[in-house]
């Protein structure tokens, strides 16, 4: 079981938590668990068939880019990060 | 002739001719603060007076005796115990005791001797005028407390020559004493040190003054064992004993003992010590007679059965200041200026150090340097100066001060440090170069007080702030505590780019404005606000909307630090791209509801674009408009950035470059996630694709292929 924080810019695809479990081998194996549940997800992290380049995954404090990307091994009890960019500042 | 109850001294004796190397071991000088009138005042109130014998000897030792209430204890009893106790040259006393032991709640009586010059020296040229000098006697004076606290104060009187016997003391106010009680006798050595250097430091210019050389302490075999460690090879059967030394000292004669006068078998609890100076007249007359070492032998053999007894010698030190510079100048390293200027270009160079006072400072200096008053040289240079090994240079105007700074560096474990002969003058005299600092004024040292008291801070530091000139990209709800704060701390120049008025939405965390301020332009309102709160920070306005048209101009003024608080994508790329390309770090920010991140890129570092490649598509990425933010959120996140932007203006910490700062306020949590530069990244990048202002709004507006 692996826990994966929704950022704020995300909540409203998964019904406003702020954190959720699923279940995986893999970075992408926990993200498509994820994604099976909260199809409206889909959008926000993939693209071109894989991550999407405005949306960051963190593993253990890591871009899973910079490991094996969604290859990326994930060990049971770890927590995932999902980290999109954001704009807000002045308003 | 002493009441029941007063101290008692044990009679003892001292010889002063042991080996002065012996009394070298430590060393204190201290300014003397007694009052005089308080002398004359104590002279009257003592339950105990003294009893002065000059003995037959060489006529360069004074003994007085102090008869005791017991009269067991005569001075002829005394002469039979000669051989368990002796003097010190019999006292191979090779190291000091850290710790002594209360040496017990009566003495019985003192005997002081005092020699003026040890037998194994040279006779002086001088030692006529010596003779001449009035010999002194010393007083010894009951001194009651208001406290249990005995004292004997002990006193060196002038007396006419060939007077055997003085009965009746006068003190001469205008002599110091030294003063010991009883708690001395079981406390620490070095209080004990600080309690003498601080009745019988030095008097002031040429003044005299007295050095504690060593306190040593003896234990009797089986007895005192409080006493927890002795003298090394010592005898055992030797009572524990307390040696006061210090040392007498003319001009011409460095080293020498010149005078001394000594308590010996101090016993108990009760006891104190004031050693008089008398002024110039240091050099004690001596006549040159014999010692007497019958009476020598009858003194010290008293303490031999109380373990608890002390003995103290008190020698008389007396060294101007031209002498004592000389003499510390023998003792440390000096360079010409020359020399010193030559090793500033070499590649180890030393580090300056400037000793005077904060207005000399101010009126130039070394350029380098660094500044600690000779004042509180010791207490700051271990914090300032770590590394005890570095190369250091040490001057002042002349060279005076800064040999004594030397020295006492030395002795602090600075290896390699250097007195700078001829001092800052002599530096300028010969045209090297001179750094004039800039000085806070008055009013900048009270408003900055704060942070001149942090180390990392400082004046220097200060004076970083107030030079440095710092951009905002926007003045709203991260602009404000940002503005602010850097404000406050004093940041000389504030640039502000914002091209909204204030409007009341606004309010609820644009704290830099108000509510009468309405309708103004933030820039404006922010100003007015920042300048109120800091006349010493200029506001640079910047009434328009950042813009690949205009950020060329806007970044032409020369921007140390840019705080991004824009809130929107197209700025955020423009200004990541432009700070790239000027080498200005940027200080990011952002915030959506319960949640922001804070970051760093710097020059060398990940980008902006090395983190978020790519903006979300616009249908994708709520703005905060539409999401609404947490009222304090941004005051939390601006002021992490303000944090940041004043470490990158001070060159102090461990900014955030290469580190996101997430933080939640909802579960008030703190994570941190690793940014990694992009060796592909278009901007920053080994082979950067993307090397002039593009179009922003076209770029985050750009349809993704988003294949689902």
């Amino acid at each position: 079981m692996t826990r994966v924080r929704i950022p704020p810019t995300l909540r409203a695809e998964v019904g406003g938590v702020r954190e959720l479990e699923a279940n995986g081998d893999t970075v992408g194996d926990v993200l498509d668990d994820l994604v099976d549940r909260h199809p409206a997800l889909r959008a926000q992290l993939f693209q071109n068939g894989g991550l999407a380049s405005f949306v960051n995954v963190y593993l253990g404090g890591e871009d899973v880019r910079t490991l094996d990307a969604l290859e990326t091994p994930v060990e049971d009890g770890s927590t995932v990060i999902l980290l999109p960019a954001m704009a807000g500042g002045r308003v | 002739m002493c009441a029941r109850g007063a101290a008692e001294l044990a009679l003892g004796c001292v010889d002063a001719a042991s080996p002065e190397e012996e009394h070298t071991e430590v060393e204190a000088h201290r300014r003397l603060v007694r009052e005089r009138a308080r002398q004359g005042a104590e002279a009257t109130e003592g339950a105990l007076r003294g009893v002065f014998v000059e003995l037959p000897d060489r006529g360069s030792d004074l003994r007085l005796g102090v008869p005791g209430s017991s009269p067991s204890r005569p001075l002829e009893d005394l002469s039979r115990r000669r051989g368990s106790a002796d003097p010190l040259e019999a006292d191979p006393v090779q190291q000091q005791l850290p710790v002594a032991a209360s040496l017990g709640a009566h003495t019985e009586r003192v005997e002081l001797a005092r020699r003026s010059e040890p037998r194994h020296l040279p006779r002086s040229s001088k030692r006529g005028d010596e003779r001449r000098q009035p010999p002194r006697a010393i007083r010894v004076q009951h001194v009651p407390g208001e406290d249990r606290v005995r004292r004997v104060r002990l006193g060196l009187e002038r007396r006419a020559p060939g007077r055997h016997r003085i009965p009746a003391i006068r003190p001469q106010p205008s002599e110091p004493e030294v003063e010991l009680d009883e708690r001395l006798l079981g406390i620490q050595l070095s209080e004990l040190l600080q309690a003498v250097e601080g009745a019988v430091g030095p008097g002031g210019k040429g003044g005299p003054h007295l050095r504690l050389e060593r306190v040593v302490l003896r234990e009797q075999e089986g007895r005192g064992a409080r006493i927890p460690a002795l003298v090394e090879g010592g005898r055992t059967n030797q009572i524990p004993r307390l040696d006061v030394v210090a040392e007498a000292e003319r001009e011409g004669q460095r080293r020498t003992p010149r005078t001394g006068f000594g308590i010996r078998g101090l016993r108990g609890r009760g006891v104190a010590v004031r050693g008089h100076d008398g002024g110039n007249d240091h050099r004690d007359g001596s006549s040159g007679r014999e010692t007497d070492e019958k009476h020598h032998t009858t003194a010290c053999g008293h303490g031999s059965d109380d373990s608890r007894a002390a003995a103290a010698i008190v020698r008389k030190v007396m060294a101007g200041y031209r002498e004592l510079l000389a003499r510390v100048k023998e003792e440390i390293e000096e360079i010409s200026t020359i020399d010193a200027q030559a090793l500033q270009e070499a590649p180890d160079a030393p580090l300056f150090i400037d000793v005077r006072e904060p207005d000399e400072w101010e009126e130039g200096h070394i350029p380098g340097a660094i500044h600690i008053t000779r004042g509180r040289l010791e207490s700051r240079i271990e914090g300032l100066i770590p590394d005890k090994q570095r190369p250091l240079v040490v001057y002042c105007s002349v060279g005076a001060r800064s040999a004594f700074a030397t020295k006492a560096l030395g002795e602090m474990g600075y290896d390699d440090v250097i007195n700078l002969a001829g001092g800052f003058a002599d530096w300028k005299r010969n045209g090297f170069e001179v750094t004039i600092p800039r000085v806070l004024s008055p009013e900048q040292r009270s408003r900055y007080s704060r942070h001149l008291l942090i180390p990392e801070v400082g004046e220097d530091g200060q004076q970083r702030l107030l030079d440095a000139r710092i951009l905002l990209v926007g003045a709203g709800g991260l602009g404000s505590p940002a503005s602010l704060y850097l404000a406050a701390a004093g940041v000389g120049t504030l640039g502000i780019v914002d091209a909204d008025v204030v409007d009341e939405s606004n309010l609820q965390r644009q704290i830099v404005h108000s509510t009468d301020r309405l309708g103004e332009p933030k820039v404006l309102s922010a100003k007015r606000t920042v300048e109120a709160l800091n006349p010493d920070v200029r506001v640079v306005p910047f009434e328009e909307r950042l813009t690949s048209e205009n950020i060329e101009r806007i970044l032409a003024d020369g921007w140390d630090v840019i705080v991004d608080g824009a809130d929107n994508f197209p700025t955020r790329y423009l200004v990541n791209d432009a700070a790239v390309w000027h080498g200005i770090p940027v200080v990011h920010g952002s915030i959506f509801r319960f949640e922001g991140q804070v970051t760093v890129f710097s020059p060398g570092g990940p980008c902006y674009r090395c983190l978020f490649p790519q903006p979300p598509p616009p249908e994708l990425a709520p703005s905060c408009a539409e999401g609404g933010v947490l009222g304090v959120l941004p005051g939390i996140i601006g002021s992490l950035q303000t944090n940041e932007a004043l470490k990158l203006v001070l060159g102090r910490g461990d900014s955030l470059s290469g580190r996101l700062l997430l933080f939640d306020a909802l579960g008030t949590t703190l994570d941190e996630v690793t940014v990694r530069r992009n060796p592909d990244c278009p901007v920053c990048g080994d082979t950067p694709t993307i090397t002039d202002y593009v179009d922003y709004v076209e770029f985050c507006n750009a349809p993704l292929h988003i294949d689902l």
